[in-house]
């Protein structure tokens, strides 16, 4: 295969080139060198592009996400409060709660997803390279 | 769209990605770990979505994001590390780390302000609004090749900006 256009490796690096020239790329840069070397200058101004950029979009996406946790777990919060039985009321026999307090219920948002990326991201802070010098 | 197809989804394209990974990384076990960060942020992104049936293009870009957060991190280490050698007694590593990161952001400003118009537009929907560059090629009215050929010369005019920094 000859060398990709600089034009298809800017694509590559930003994995948006289309099959099966993505494929077929995959195969090249593993072989040659020089356009892995083109490739690293690439990645290299792309990554300080990407931590350069003022970050208002990220805050703001994470921001809603915890906004939703938030009010996810309020919501679910005054669901077992609403339950509650009422003392001055004889409890009914045979009903079981539907709804029980959890620590967890930040996650009615996400589910077990969410519990899963929490997962996954305390294992990563874990490591030695992540957002550490 | 539920969790089940997102497994579903990454069954089906695991194995280019982990390709693709591996071709950049050149190492199996980084490559292995970048694709549980794939698949991490494909489920969480998921139930937002809409994937008009270019799911191999979505997880392909989330492949290349998830490296280039990976190089990022690692930049950012290893200038830090270097400093610390310099100045054993500098500040603590953390907030040494916050301070490179703005050090770079500076200087990709200073850089970005120096480019033409042209280019700088193409630098901000693509940054700034995530756009493809396919979809900036659309909203500009431009071939796909322009725009290519215009963000390839902001990047070597801001990796040359960048050259201190390295």
């Amino acid at each position: 295969m000859n060398h990709p256009h600089p034009d298809e490796l800017l694509l590559f690096a930003s994995g948006e080139l289309i099959e099966p020239r993505m494929s077929e790329l995959v195969t090249h840069v593993t072989v040659c060198g020089a356009c892995r070397h083109e490739l690293a200058q690439l990645d290299q101004s792309l990554v300080a592009l990407g931590g350069g950029w003022p970050r208002r979009s990220r805050r703001i996406a994470r921001s809603a996400v915890w906004g939703g946790v938030a009010l996810a777990a309020a919501a679910a919060l005054a669901v077992v409060f609403i339950r509650q039985p009422n003392e001055s009321q004889p409890a009914r026999t045979g009903w079981t709660p539907t709804t029980t307090w959890s620590a967890t219920a930040g996650y009615v948002a996400g589910g077990q997803a969410l519990a899963d990326i929490d997962a996954q991201l305390t294992r990563l802070e874990q490591e030695p390279h992540y957002a550490r010098p | 769209m539920s969790q089940v197809s997102a497994a579903q989804l990454l069954a089906e394209h695991q194995a280019a990605l982990q390709n693709y990974l591996g071709a950049r990384c050149r190492d199996g076990d980084l490559a292995a770990e970048l694709l549980q960060e794939v698949a991490a942020r494909l489920v969480f992104a998921l139930p937002r979505l809409s994937l008009n049936g270019n799911a191999r293009g979505y997880l392909f870009r989330i492949a290349a994001s998830v490296w280039h957060d990976h190089l990022r991190r690692e930049l950012v280490r290893r200038r830090s590390a270097a400093h610390m050698r310099a100045e054993p007694a500098a500040l603590a590593p953390a907030a040494d780390a916050g301070l490179l990161d703005r050090e770079l952001q500076d200087a990709v400003r200073r850089a970005i302000d120096t480019l033409p118009p042209v280019q700088r537009d193409v630098v901000e929907l693509r940054q700034g609004q995530g756009l493809t560059f396919q979809q900036i090629a659309d909203r500009l009215g431009r071939p796909l090749g322009t725009v290519l050929t215009q963000m390839r010369a902001a990047l070597a005019r801001i990796g040359a900006e960048l050259e201190s920094y390295r």
